[in-house]
């Protein structure tokens, strides 16, 4: 273990990042000090601790209602967790079943497929999360979708070319001179062997995902207050960024971390399984 | 020359692909005969073997004769049934009777499934049961020098000469009567290939199977056939018994075929009459006979029609005017 | 008999693997004259390809490979040659050819650009003197319609033809010595009788010596005077071409011969040796064919053999030679 942070130190510390990040969001109810959504008015827009005007019960300040932002951090870590966690499994398990099917069946198929992802990417992200926060009212459900609806066309790109590449093997010739059919082969030849590189693309799309959550937050069409949001917190603080500047940079900073160290692992993971950048083995 | 009902037969079979060539903004679409109304039959028991340059269409006919793609001309026929209309139950037969074996075995092996599970594939698909299917894959790794407990590793664990002999056990597991080899020791080295050969041989004359042996290096095409196929663009051009064809080869293409090849000892003459020019290629192939114009005898009439395949003394087959039917070389 | 052009004395490239070095070539000696052809076959993993490429160091330059040894072009060692020097050695004294014309070739240059950027590379040449010398070069490897084909595009071209085109890059600045990579693998069998007629003339008309890189016996008999055959890094016998097919002295070439199918008729059996060859990390002490030895005695497994002389020209790395 010790070999392996001397050897890529980076990696190591990103690692540590995101399994801190994923603890505090887990158990944020536990280790918040205070509640997220409940402030004491006569504490509002106090400093940061190390601040002359701060004290340590509100180790990072509070905001314009009283309420900690230390603890609405850990509880926004939450909401962004939920977040990644449902939009990239709807939109991945979506996304890389229609690849899959349209790399491997090929033909119409395909083609329908492929415009449909075409027409995904083509659609404008902000006016459509407006246009669900007008009809359907701000909501985390309403986000999940919105950010389901973009991202799973990357899935699908992605799995359509692993599909490709896994074709071209001689295994899957033989499967089907075995007699398996074309759903057999997709999932007990195709799955194991793209999964590899969609895990991956999961992984890098963590970022995207808080980013696109917090922008949405931001624009005021994602989850609805006074439930924290890093993106809103970041909002709420607009007004406020010379005078109350730990209103908008502790979000900020939370988001350039997360989105950092996910970025890192992604790349490491990137490394690790690709048996090109791998010790390879000598003939 | 067996008259029985032969196990597997290809009978005026073709395969054409449409292909689209893009000249700067035009896109043609040209048809390649990949193989042109061929027959070909396999009888219990014995190695037929396949031999050609690139563009023959030697793996096309492979391919064709197990299942993998459908002819565009012609059928292919297992035990008299045309496979196009064959029941599913025959169908199934099929598949377990007529096996391939490919010529990379870093491909032909999922590097996700371990061994047990790709050589009990057919099995399962067929519809063993996994106390069968385990007891078949043990069997049949033992037949090919791996042991039983090899089924729980993974392909990444093995060489590649040990990768080809998992190849081969997975088609021995459900007891086929033929086995297509598709240059399947091509890519080994010397060493393991003989060990390979030797193997399939062992297991033809402890088992009765059948091989279909395609290859491109015509020793090892004779050491392991009792009768060879040649193959030019698409269509036979010769098909004998392995000694008539080595000893006396009709066909001009298998003339020149053989002397091209590389001498077993340095001692061997240097050949004077090379064959020039290049393959054609398949998308524009020479009208009549398709090697006239590399052809060292050819004469206009050979531009002007392709010639049939014709019996040569007592069983020779050439597709060639040129070639008598008393040939002298024949007794 | 004058001095040999190439020799190579005990060459060793190694590589390091944690805390110990690992050498895929291991004391590695023998020479070429001028205008003869040398074989170096032995199966995959043998050494072979290393051994060619550091001829003109051009093994990999991660920095944990090491290249030990001497290698003598014409008395001078281009292991330890100075930059200039030996960008001029390569391409012009000595040329190499590899196996797969398709990376070979840069798909976005037509080929006689590729030319003449060989040509360029070693001698001054203005614009109608370059072409001129491009569509002799074309000639030389008997590409028809040289003029027009100087400006077709690799994609254009046959394997056969690409493989032509490499060659005409590799002799245009005449070199002396051509080391061939398993030129002809990938090659049909009758462009590849093709192809070895054209390197015999070529060598023919300018007196040229090549080294054979191979695991085909039968390009060795058609185009070899003499032959070096390798096992796990090292040279286990060396002969004149006859020799080796007809009387070879180490147990492994007889099997490795036995084991190869023949155009005439053949036994029943091919000879097989079982097991397979040494990984560079677990060289076995004694000699390295020990394991899988049919002739295998006590002395074998304990003690490296050293190289015996046992006829003119003809030298075995065993301690129990076959005689045949």
């Amino acid at each position: 273990m010790m070999a392996f942070a001397r050897k890529s130190p980076l990696l190591a510390i990103s690692m540590v990042l995101c399994v801190t990040f994923v603890l505090i969001a887990l158990f944020a109810p536990w280790l918040a000090p205070h509640d997220p959504m409940v402030g004491e008015l006569l504490e509002r827009l106090m400093p940061p601790a190390w601040n002359v005007d701060g004290n340590w019960r509100h180790p990072l300040g509070t905001d314009i209602l009283g309420r900690d932002i230390l603890s609405r951090l850990m509880y926004g870590a939450q909401v962004s967790l939920a977040v990644c966690a449902l939009a990239i499994l709807i939109a991945g398990f979506i996304g890389s079943s229609l690849g899959i099917i349209a790399g491997y069946v090929g033909g119409v198929v395909d083609s329908i497929i492929m415009r449909i992802v075409d027409l995904a990417i083509s659609l404008p992200i902000i006016l459509l999360a407006l246009l669900f926060g007008v009809l359907f009212g701000p909501s985390l459900g309403n986000i999940v979708i919105i950010i389901s609806l973009v991202l799973w066309s990357q899935f699908a790109r992605m799995a359509r070319g692993e599909t490709l590449k896994v074709k071209q093997n001689d295994y899957i010739d033989l499967a089907r001179a075995a007699g398996c059919s074309a759903l057999r082969i997709m999932v007990t030849h195709v799955v194991p062997n793209v999964a590899g590189s969609l895990i991956v693309l999961a992984t890098l799309q963590v970022g995207t995902v808080i980013i696109m959550e917090a922008s949405l937050s931001f624009l005021g069409v994602g989850v609805p207050p006074p439930w924290p949001a890093w993106g809103s917190m970041i909002a709420e603080g607009r007004s406020y960024v010379v005078s109350a500047w730990w209103l908008c940079i502790f979000p900020g900073l939370a988001v350039l971390l997360t989105v950092l160290s996910v970025n890192v692992l992604g790349d490491g993971l990137t490394d690790a399984l690709n048996p090109a950048t791998r010790e390879g083995r000598r003939r | 020359m067996s008259t029985a009902t032969p196990l597997l037969e290809a009978r005026a079979v073709s395969r054409h692909f449409s292909v689209t060539i893009a000249q700067g903004w035009k896109r043609n679409q040209r048809s390649v005969q990949a193989v042109d109304a061929v027959d070909i039959a396999l009888h219990p028991g014995e190695t037929l073997g396949l031999v050609g340059e690139s563009g023959c269409g030697k793996t096309t006919l492979s391919r064709l004769l197990l299942g993998l793609e459908a002819p565009t001309g012609g059928a292919v026929y297992f035990r008299g049934r045309d496979l196009a209309t064959a029941s599913r139950d025959e169908l199934r037969e099929f598949r377990r009777s007529v096996q391939p074996v490919f010529q990379n075995p870093y491909s032909s092996l999922d590097p996700r499934m371990k061994v047990g599970s790709i050589v009990g594939e057919p099995l399962r698909v067929g519809g063993a049961s996994r106390q069968e299917a385990a007891a078949k894959v043990a069997q049949a790794l033992e037949r090919v020098g791996l042991t039983a407990s090899d089924t729980t590793r993974y392909p990444h664990e093995f060489s590649g000469g040990q990768r080809q002999r998992v190849a081969i056990a997975r088609a021995l597991a459900c007891s086929p009567q033929l086995i297509v080899l598709d240059e399947a020791v091509s890519s080994q080295d010397i060493s393991i290939r003989a060990q390979i050969l030797n193997l399939l041989k062992d297991l033809q004359a402890e088992l009765g199977l059948a091989y279909l042996f395609v290859a491109h290096d015509l020793a090892t095409v004779r050491y392991m056939s009792q009768r060879v196929a040649v193959m030019y663009l698409g269509r036979i051009v010769e098909l004998a018994s392995s000694d008539a064809l080595y000893d006396h080869p009709e066909h001009p293409y298998t003339r020149a075929l053989l002397s091209a090849c590389l001498p077993d000892d340095p001692d061997a003459p240097v050949p004077t009459d090379m064959l020039s020019g290049e393959l054609p290629s398949p998308l524009a192939p020479p009208t009549g006979c398709h090697f006239h114009t590399r052809c060292p005898i050819a004469v206009d009439a050979c531009k002007a029609a392709a010639p049939e395949l014709r019996v040569i003394g007592s069983s020779q087959l050439v597709r060639c005017i040129k070639v008598p039917e008393t040939s002298h070389s024949n007794v | 008999m004058s001095a040999p052009m190439l020799q190579v004395k005990n060459l060793r490239v190694g590589w390091r693997r944690d805390d110990q070095v690992l050498y895929a070539v291991d004391d590695v000696s023998f020479d070429i004259n001028v205008g003869e052809t040398l074989g170096l076959v032995g199966e995959s993993g043998c050494g072979k390809s290393t051994t060619g490429l550091a001829l003109m160091r051009l093994t990999p330059r991660a920095n944990d490979t090491q290249l030990e040894g001497q290698v003598l072009f014409e008395g001078r060692n281009v292991l330890s040659m100075r930059d200039q020097e030996l960008r001029s050695l390569r391409g012009r004294d000595i040329s190499m050819v590899l196996q797969d014309p398709m990376t070979s070739l840069n798909p976005v240059f037509n080929i006689g650009d590729q030319i003449a950027e060989g040509i360029r590379q070693h001698s001054a040449s203005n614009g109608t003197d370059m072409r001129g010398r491009v569509i002799d070069a074309l000639r030389r490897v008997r590409i028809p319609d040289a003029e027009s084909r100087a400006r077709a595009y690799p994609h254009q071209l046959s394997g056969g033809m690409k493989q032509r085109v490499v060659g005409a890059v590799a002799i245009a600045s005449q070199p002396k010595l051509l080391i061939a990579d398993e030129p002809t693998t990938s090659l049909d069998v009758t462009i590849q009788a093709q192809y070895l007629n054209l390197l015999k003339e070529l060598q023919r008309e300018s007196n040229m010596a090549m080294l054979f890189v191979t695991h085909d016996f039968g390009v060795v008999a058609r185009m070899c005077n003499r032959v070096c055959v390798m096992y796990a890094g090292q040279i286990v016998e060396t002969a004149l071409v006859r020799d080796l097919f007809k009387r070879a002295a180490h147990w492994y070439t007889a099997a490795l011969i036995g084991g190869i199918p023949k155009l005439g008729r053949n036994s029943e059996r091919l000879a097989s040796i079982q097991g397979s060859p040494p990984r560079p990390e677990e060289m076995p002490t004694g000699c390295r064919f020990a394991p899988r030895c049919p002739n295998v005695q006590a002395r074998c497994r304990e003690q490296s053999p050293p190289v015996v002389k046992i006829d003119h020209a003809h030298e075995v790395r065993c301690w129990f030679p076959r005689t045949a």
